[in-house]
């Protein structure tokens, strides 16, 4: 049986290999933003906050409510199955995908981030 | 992440994060970060990715809900709340 096309379906579908970092060259160092200069202890300031709403805004429907609900609300791997009535393999798998996209958006806002990375609180 | 080492862990990588991971496969995956600088670099930039989502919730205002999805919400956690309450009383019981 065909499935109707949700409203919400992004354009394509992201695959995991769309999330990995690629190299720089042949056999180069991996293309990733110094994370390592965010500080353990940020505090989100309203620059950082923007960029985590569009980062969110920014995922596919489906990975974006298991996102919300594991990552940012913290309700556990089941309790997230039973609000969305999915499988809570599917729930990982999602999140897993999800987790990579957001990952890959705040690492292009890392990159063009004015003024250097945000300041300790 | 051309190696099949990176390949293979990139997908294992948030089970192993929210501590899931089958032991063996948690071993394996840990002795292949010992010798890959680059993949703990990953795992490291998606974990901090984690923490700003954990952040973000503790600090955004709340955003309205649509009343079938608040109505959904309510339910699953009515559910859970007695859930919750039937295992507290089977371990006092």
């Amino acid at each position: 049986m065909k499935r109707r096309k949700s409203t919400f379906a992004p354009k394509s579908a992201l695959s995991l290999d769309d999330l990995k970092p690629t190299r720089l060259g042949e056999g180069g160092r991996i293309d990733i933003a110094d994370w390592s200069s965010l500080p353990d202890t940020l505090v989100l300031d309203a620059e950082l906050r923007g960029a985590m709403e569009r980062s969110i805004r920014l995922l596919p429907h489906t990975d974006r409510s298991v996102v919300l609900l594991r990552d940012v609300e913290e309700l556990t791997t089941e309790e997230t199955a039973e609000i969305l009535e999915n499988a809570s393999d599917a729930v990982k798998t999602r999140l897993h995908r999800g987790r990579l996209a957001l990952r890959q958006h705040l690492d292009r806002y890392l990159r063009t981030r004015k003024g250097g990375m945000p300041h300790e609180g | 992440m051309k190696d099949d080492d990176c390949a293979r862990i990139f997908e294992l990588l948030s089970e192993y994060l929210d501590q899931e991971l089958a032991p063996n496969s948690c071993e394996q995956l840990e002795n292949h970060l010992h010798g890959c600088p680059e993949c703990v670099e990953f795992v490291h930039s998606l974990k901090r990715s984690m923490a700003l989502c954990r952040q973000f919730g503790s600090c955004r205002a709340p955003a309205p809900i649509a009343p079938d999805a608040m109505a959904k919400l309510r339910d699953a956690y009515q559910k859970m709340l007695a859930r919750r309450g039937g295992e507290a009383n089977a371990s006092r019981g």
